[in-house]
């Protein structure tokens, strides 16, 4: 059988001057770039094969690999081919000249036959089924959702969606989206201006699922739109770091406590911390802002949405652990080991 | 009992700490916002008092200093990181938080392990022993210097700093200045810091010294080209270093003398050891090392009908706040079973406990090790309070017996 098996393998990594060894025991690999070719203004579409020909890891819609580049830092790419084929890893990748390197070292340096490593694939932002979907795509962002409409498509529920990016040049896959006929809303801004979420989710639709990948204003404003639907309607994917905890979307998930037995409600407007401490459990805890690691809490379940400075990126993406004094969550519910 | 005659909270009092927590109860009780008329400052302690000052540093400022009897600022200079506010609070921390972030501690546990064995190897056989002077002085003093990047035991210098250390809280009784000896060990700590940041500067090592004489704020170096006793990264090595030892000297002997006094919590501790994390929290809260801190309010402040003026100085009595009725049930009472449980033994908040993770783990070490060794033993005299600041509640002394058989 072909399939490369995950192994344990120990690297380096730095974060705020400090350096550490981890255990990453994830599937990696060294593939080859097939194709690389620009499908809009900024943007290009590459294809990975495995460099001895083997089969990749399946994968699901919305699910993301890393991409290790020497000497730049490694960032996460939506998958965006036929989950079908096994053979090869279809990724978009946006030239961001403020990011630090690694999708710029794509667009400028990488090129076809060129070897690169991806790590993954892991899935935060799966496709649950639901009566109906609505997907919302800026710019960018397109890349998981483009998936996420097939996946419909194919599970024959009704969907639609609208994509937003700055011209239409700008946006990537408009040919292959073309085929989906008026489900597909292209929104260009300097022909139609901003997206019009107010119109779009102004009435709570019970039943259908709110798909959001793109830039963080986007997401903090469908947050805000989607609040008074149903809790669970939204899910979103974002790459960047979470702006400061502050400025950031709240919104209200369920913390289940293992050890204690109970389930929690965290509220929009209050930390984990708070609540469990309000409910009696106790925790230690320091500086409640996320610096000081002293709340630092395993997750058994759910996937944290990490808002400290204590993890570093491959902390993060392990996702058995969080800050409970700023962190939140990405899933409905959290299981904790409390 | 509340008593309602008038009483006198003075921690600058020779005898004061023979018993701090009567006095606390009564300022709890009838005095939540006490004005020391002897020192003119305001003192906070109940719970929910001090915590709120604690977390709310932009009202109670700490640029005068921490320590109520260094107004000058003799030992503490820029840098000093609990006497920094903000903006500069933030940056100079987090130069040095990843060096004690839990995760990153918790890989210390074994050379701290090793330490306290080759500690207790060196005991005599038989007799009695000075859990504080052979203990709980040279673990956190060789923990630290190792973490720094000071001289190893046996490394020159060593011997020297040591005394320094001991020296700079010298203080006469009842007299609120630094003694001529506590200045002199001063300047020479900071005069050996200079050498020493120079010296890895130019052979740069694995340790924090280096880290923090080759690191750079927003891209201006931290550490000046010429460094003088005034420069900040002076100031930030000497807190470490005096807040990375006497504290926990102090949390490690307080642990084992209350053990002693509560034989029943003992039993507990010998019979199930996952209780030794609670116990060191309880002995935080029990027995604060850091009984207190200073502020300086920025803006005028009412609380229970006093009034406090802006630019008043303020102490927090972490240690009264953690006895308090209001927030603990049965406050008095040392008990190793409450688990993890909030109090201000290491602050909270800006500027909690930098160094809270590794004191902890030093104090968990320690019993783990050494309980077993001891069983049931005994206080071999009266412990010796550590003369220091009037902040810490040490012990210098600490002999115990064993009992027969015990450590065979
Ligand atoms: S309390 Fe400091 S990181 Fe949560």
């Amino acid at each position: 059988m072909s399939s490369p098996v995950p192994h344990t393998q120990l690297e380096t990594v730095s974060h705020a001057g400090t350096v550490l060894t981890v255990v990453a025991s994830e599937y990696e690999a060294n593939v080859v770039v097939e194709a690389k070719d620009a499908v809009a203004d900024g943007v290009v579409a590459l294809v990975l094969r495995e460099a001895h020909g083997r089969l990749l890891p399946a994968w699901e819609p919305g699910a993301h690999v890393d991409l290790v580049l020497e000497g730049a830092p490694t960032r996460q790419y939506s998958l965006c081919g036929d989950p079908a084929d096994r053979s090869a890893y279809r990724l978009g990748v946006l030239r961001e000249p403020q990011s630090r390197g690694g999708s710029m070292r794509v667009h400028d340096r990488l090129g076809v036959g060129d070897r690169v490593r991806v790590r993954g694939p892991r899935n935060h932002f799966p496709l649950a089924p639901a009566e109906r979907y609505l997907f919302v795509a800026g710019g960018i962002g397109i890349t998981p959702l483009l998936t996420m409409v097939a996946a419909a498509e194919v599970s024959g529920t009704p969907w639609s969606l609208v994509y937003g990016g700055r011209s239409r040049a700008s946006m990537a896959f408009l040919p292959e989206l073309k085929g989906y006929g008026d489900r597909v809303t292209v929104c260009p801004q300097d022909e139609v201006g901003l997206l019009d979420l107010d119109g779009l989710l102004a009435d709570p639709a019970p039943g259908t699922a709110v798909y959001c990948c793109g830039p963080e204003p986007l997401l903090a404003a469908i947050e805000q739109r989607c609040a008074p639907w149903p809790s669970g309607s939204l899910h979103v994917e974002r790459f960047s770091p979470r702006p400061q905890a502050e400025n950031a979307p709240q919104r209200s998930f369920v913390v289940e406590l293992a050890s204690s037995g109970l389930s929690l409600t965290v509220p929009a407007d209050r930390s984990i911390l708070e609540v469990v401490e309000q409910a009696g459990v106790g925790v230690l805890s320091s500086c409640s802002e996320g610096t000081c690691g002293t709340c630092e809490t395993a997750v058994l379940e759910g996937v944290p949405d990490h808002r400290d400075a204590v993890l570093d990126e491959v902390e993060r993406a392990a996702n058995d652990c969080l800050m409970i004094c700023v962190s939140r969550s990405c899933t409905d519910r959290l299981v904790l080991e409390l | 009992m509340t008593s309602t005659a008038q009483m006198e909270y003075d921690p600058f009092a020779a005898d004061f700490y023979d018993d701090p927590f009567s006095v606390y109860r009564w300022m709890r009780d009838a005095a939540p916002v006490y004005y020391s008329e002897r020192w003119g400052w305001w003192a906070l302690s109940r719970f929910d008092d001090v915590r709120a000052a604690a977390t709310d540093p932009d009202t109670f400022r700490s640029y005068e200093g921490i320590d109520i009897d260094d107004t000058a600022k003799d030992q503490s200079g820029p840098g000093f990181l609990p006497d920094v506010d903000n903006p500069r609070h933030d940056q100079l921390r987090k130069l040095v938080q990843p060096h004690f972030l839990p995760r990153r501690v918790a890989a210390q546990e074994g050379g701290i392990r090793d330490v306290v064995r080759s500690l207790v190897a060196a005991w005599p056989q038989y007799g009695a022993v000075d859990l504080a002077a052979d203990l709980a002085w040279p673990l956190p003093n060789e923990v630290f210097f190792d973490v720094l990047g000071l001289p190893g035991a046996r490394e020159e210098g060593r011997d020297q700093l040591t005394r320094w250390v001991h020296e700079l809280k010298d203080r006469t009784p009842g007299d609120p200045r630094l003694t001529p000896v506590a200045k002199a060990a001063t300047e020479g700590i900071q005069r050996y810091f200079v050498e020493l940041l120079e010296e890895r500067r130019r052979a740069p090592r694995a340790d924090l010294v280096s880290h923090l004489v080759q690191a750079d704020i927003d891209g201006i170096p931290f550490a000046d080209e010429h460094l003088t006793p005034a420069a900040e990264i002076l100031g930030l090595m000497m807190v470490l270093f005096l807040g990375g030892v006497e504290s926990t000297a102090g949390l490690v002997a307080t642990l084992f003398k209350l053990l002693a006094e509560h034989p029943d919590q003992r039993r507990l501790l010998l019979d199930d050891p996952s209780l030794v994390p609670a116990a060191v929290e309880e002995t935080v809260r029990f027995a604060t090392p850091l009984q207190l801190v200073g502020r300086t309010t920025s803006r005028e402040v009412t609380l229970h009908g006093v009034t406090i003026p802006e630019g008043g100085r303020v102490v927090l009595v972490y240690g009264a706040a953690n006895r308090d009725e209001r927030q603990f049930a049965g406050p008095d009472r040392f008990d190793v079973t409450r688990g993890r449980f909030r109090h201000l033994g290491f602050g909270e908040g800006l500027h909690g406990c930098l160094g809270a993770p590794l004191a902890r783990l030093e104090a968990k070490v320690a019993v783990e090790e050494v309980l077993p060794l001891l069983g049931e033993y005994d206080l071999a005299g009266p412990p010796v309070r550590y003369r220091s600041t009037p902040n810490m509640y040490v012990w210098s002394h600490l002999p115990v017996s064993r009992r027969d058989g015990a450590g065979s």
